[in-house]
């Protein structure tokens, strides 16, 4: 646990209590005692400082749960997944706020990133190819390179028709047929990057709207692990799947939020092996918010 | 590198219709022209879906849905890899068919050739999923590539004998 005030580590086997003045408590969930688990997963009263997890797999096991209390908002992969790196820049980000942003706070890129701008959902077509093309180029297991192109569908339907609100905060495209053209003004375009460090293929888009939130994120996610028969939307637009088969296909996912300016996801495949050696990775997914 | 959008072939054989299917399953996945061509016994081929996005989910478990209300007794076979994985991440997505078989994933990491082999949803499946498969380039046992204790996780819900063949 971490406070800010004193600049004080506390390190303990207890959950930190609601309303503790902790700016940040890291979790390592396999360390947790079955009370504290239980707690968590709704025994008890959830602690209010944010927290980040660090977990070798059975917090995956839990994540259902988790989602239920909305606690999970960040979370690292200890076993083969996140880096050092990573655990630098999430705490970074949770502690200090400021920029937020950037696919480049994960990768440094071994082969030429490359961007493209979005101004109609047509695009998304030729956006997968771009990214077959990019994932191919970095010679990554063809399995990862259909999973990336999955991660660019996805992201792209996000930023395109969930995203743009209007001057209220009403949504303009989010109950639009997925097959009805969206076409949007320049202010409006969303960007897209790829980029790859020789070890993990890296994606994101950024729109404009900063309309996700963080509630809705977590909704959705725990709607899909519950697996129960709300699993998919049949209203007109989107299946409410998009988070969920983007948190399946990559190794980390990361969500930044600037409220009614911008929202960023990132996706991070780790690309040095097999898809087996990929699926076997413990996932990271964190999302961080600024003014 | 062209996309492939979703295609597929119909046959009419004795009394069962069989259909392959081949592509991507995606929001642009027009099902209804195929609803209108099965009827009665049908097993669905998936051996060359390549791709199903979220959207394409939907419509896939709509397409089921619908076939199975007109009373259409579905038989899945040869369910290619991204396939499996929908089997295993969403809850509907084969509710109401069978699944008799699935493609396994192999890969030769010396000449990065992949391979699938048919594994039938009996009970020795979980055992012949774990057979070395032989690389036809250099002969190296593959792996199956993807977890074991994962790729077969739906066969409790959705495997049950089968009454269709090819």
């Amino acid at each position: 646990m971490l406070r800010t005030v004193s600049a004080e580590l506390e390190i303990g086997d207890a959950l930190p209590p609601p309303g503790a003045p902790y700016d940040l408590a890291l979790i390592h969930y396999e360390g947790l005692t079955a009370d504290a688990r239980a707690q968590l997963l709704g025994a008890g009263p959830a602690p209010s400082c944010p927290l980040l997890f660090i977990s070798d797999g059975d917090c995956h096991r839990d994540l259902p749960g988790l989602l239920e209390r909305r606690l999970l908002t960040n979370l690292l992969g200890r076993q083969n997944g996140a880096t050092p790196k990573d655990l630098s820049v999430t705490v970074d980000k949770l502690l200090k706020g400021g920029d937020i942003f950037g696919l480049d706070k994960y990768l440094t890129a071994s082969v030429e990133p490359r961007s493209f701008t979005i101004a109609r959902s047509t695009q998304k077509e030729w956006l997968l190819e771009q990214a077959e093309d990019y994932a191919r180029a970095c010679d990554v297991h063809p399995r990862l390179v259909s999973l990336y192109c999955t991660v660019a569908d996805e992201f792209v339907s996000n930023a395109v028709y969930n995203a743009p609100v209007d001057e209220h905060g009403n949504s303009r495209y989010r109950n639009v047929d997925r097959c009805t053209e969206v076409l949007l003004a320049p202010h409006e375009q969303v960007h897209v990057e790829f980029s790859y460090d020789g070890y993990r293929l890296g994606i994101s888009t950024a729109d404009p709207f900063g309309s996700l939130t963080r509630e809705r994120l977590l909704q959705y996610l725990a709607k899909c692990f519950r697996r129960g028969p709300d699993q998919v939307d049949q209203r007109t637009g989107g299946a409410g799947l998009g988070f969920y088969c983007i948190y399946q296909s990559v190794t980390h996912f990361t969500v930044n939020i600037a409220p009614s300016r911008r929202t960023e996801l990132i996706g991070l495949l780790d690309a040095s092996g097999t898809y087996r050696d990929f699926a076997g990775k413990q996932k990271s997914f964190n999302i961080f918010m600024t003014e | 590198m062209a996309r492939k959008p979703l295609s597929w072939k119909v046959e009419p054989q004795n009394d069962v219709t069989w259909v392959a299917l081949s592509g991507e399953i995606t929001e642009a996945s027009d099902f209804a022209p195929l609803v209108q061509q099965v009827s009665g016994p049908a097993v669905m081929d998936l051996a060359e879906v390549s791709r199903i996005n979220s959207s394409g989910i939907r419509q896939w478990i709509n397409f089921v849905s619908a076939l199975t209300r007109a009373g259409c007794r579905l038989t899945l076979q040869r369910c290619s890899p991204p396939v499996v994985a929908q089997l295993n991440m969403s809850t509907d997505f084969a509710r109401g068919a069978v699944v008799r078989s699935v493609l396994a994933p192999y890969y030769c990491t010396d000449c990065k050739q992949e391979y699938t082999r048919e594994i039938a949803l009996d009970e020795h499946a979980a055992e012949r999923l774990m057979e070395p498969y032989t690389c036809a380039q250099c002969g190296a046992a593959c792996e199956l590539d993807d977890l074991p204790d994962f790729f077969l996780s739906f066969q409790a819900r959705h495997a049950a004998p089968h009454e269709h063949t090819r």
